[in-house]
């Protein structure tokens, strides 16, 4: 009885103290071995540590050993470790990412073998429960569509980090909505053991304390190793969870700043290669919208159509848009509980 | 800023939130009302193909139009907030 809740404990609180931790051991050894990058949108122009994602992946895969040898159940112990694996394929990606930069093609396309472990491990239903419809017979749609699913995740998060603590909280508000829309949907299990919580709670913490260290200002950046393993386990979680349409749903403003960007700039292109940038920085140091009908549409373009802001404030807008698409999330949640419990047989 | 004074300069990025939400749901009523119900069930495999087929190729000409119609709007949303923003300028 008391068992599943020290382990759900423990996966919160492991990845939190590790993170914590390192993170300050991290941050001046990056500084101090010149791998930073300049924060450009601060007038001061500091310097801040790059590749923070290292931390955090160590982190999830010290506290997954941990939770595995705690774990006597076999099948959670192999579910523990696919999750482990396919962040770690994710974040070796963005590691090789920010050394030697990999082209807009190649990123997606190598991060497709990231979805390999959930494909070989057959730990999945290739029956995404719709609201309204019920479980759909999408057996073939799906496996064509699982290897993208890390893909596409990884690079709508990776697109969203671009401020200070932008890409952690928009991941917190997400993880958490989440793990209510999952209590909904199979119940809220915490005298049994559910893998969907274990990693979610991982994530959150991970998520959390990178936050403390990202936010405004900044003493260090997710890099791609970030970011692409925090996308990385929002799809991994909607495919293991069976929590596809609810992740879909709360990730809507990450998928409209993905959408625009790759509809309006006719492709996958990287940072550097899209010449027309959506926004620049004003005379006091705030975020405008360039207004140029080349630049490509984001949602901190989309933010500051009605004027300039801070950057701070540019994302408490991006957490305000996803707490409502959390909220979204989690009432989709109640319709397809509905939809199993009284609609469908 | 507070964060409730932020909420009034994104009321039309919430409204679009609003559209595709409601409209993925629309979506999804739609494909349960003509595609699942719609098309029978039968044993015979060729037949069972070629349905699949029908709904799942009615499932994605309807996501497409879905999809076109948030771009559109996306893109119809800078265009005003940019006007609006040059009538005030006047």
């Amino acid at each position: 009885m008391i068992f599943p809740f020290i382990i759900y404990l423990l996966a919160f609180v492991l990845p939190a103290l590790i993170s914590l931790a390192i993170f300050p051991i991290f941050i001046r050894k990056m500084l101090s071995i010149g791998k930073y990058g300049i924060d450009i949108h601060k007038k001061e122009q500091p310097k801040v540590a790059e590749m923070g994602g290292i931390v955090t992946l160590s982190a999830i895969i010290i506290s997954s050993v941990i939770l595995i040898l705690l774990i006597q159940d076999q099948s959670i112990k192999l579910e523990i470790m696919i999750f482990t694996i396919t962040l770690t394929i994710a974040g070796i990606i963005g590691i090789v990412d920010d050394i030697r930069p990999l082209g807009a093609i190649t990123k997606p396309i190598l991060l497709l073998f990231a979805a390999l472990p959930i494909i070989i491990s057959g730990y999945f239903t290739p029956q995404p429960v719709l609201p309204f419809v019920g479980k759909t017979r999408l057996t073939i749609v799906y496996y064509l569509l699982l290897p993208f699913v890390i893909s596409v995740t990884s690079n709508a998060v990776n697109m969203i980090d671009v401020y200070n603590g932008s890409m952690a909280s928009t991941t917190i508000i997400i993880l958490i909505c989440i793990f209510i829309s999952n209590g909904i949907i199979n119940g809220f299990q915490f005298t049994t053991l559910s893998t969907t919580n274990i990693y979610i709670l991982i994530m959150i913490a991970a998520a959390f304390s990178f936050w403390i260290f990202n936010r405004y200002p900044a003493k260090v950046f997710a890099g791609d190793t970030g970011s692409l393993i925090f996308g990385a386990s929002l799809g991994a979680i909607a495919v293991l969870g069976k929590l596809e349409i609810v992740v879909i749903i709360a990730m809507i403003p990450l998928i409209m700043n993905s959408f625009g960007i790759i509809s309006s700039v006719k492709g996958l292109k990287e940072r550097r290669e899209i010449k027309v940038r959506p926004t620049s920085m004003t005379e006091d140091w705030k975020l405008q919208a360039t207004r140029d009908s080349q630049a490509p549409i984001t949602l901190a373009g989309l933010v500051l159509q009605k004027g300039p802001l801070r950057e701070d404030d540019v994302v408490k807008a991006f957490n305000i848009l996803v707490i409502i698409s959390g909220f979204l999330s989690i009432i989709t949640a109640i319709l397809i509980w509905v939809t199993e419990t009284f609609l469908v047989n | 800023m507070k964060y409730y004074k932020i909420v009034p300069r994104l009321k039309n990025i919430i409204g679009l939130e609003f559209f595709v939400f409601i409209s993925f749901l629309a979506i999804c009523e739609l494909i349960n009302i003509l595609i699942v119900n719609l098309v029978p069930n039968t044993s015979n495999t060729f037949w069972a193909f070629v349905y699949g087929i029908l709904e799942i190729g009615g499932s994605a000409v309807l996501v497409g139009i879905w999809l076109i119609i948030w771009y559109v709007l996306t893109k119809k949303l800078m265009k005003n907030d940019n006007e609006t923003e040059s009538i005030e300028e006047e």
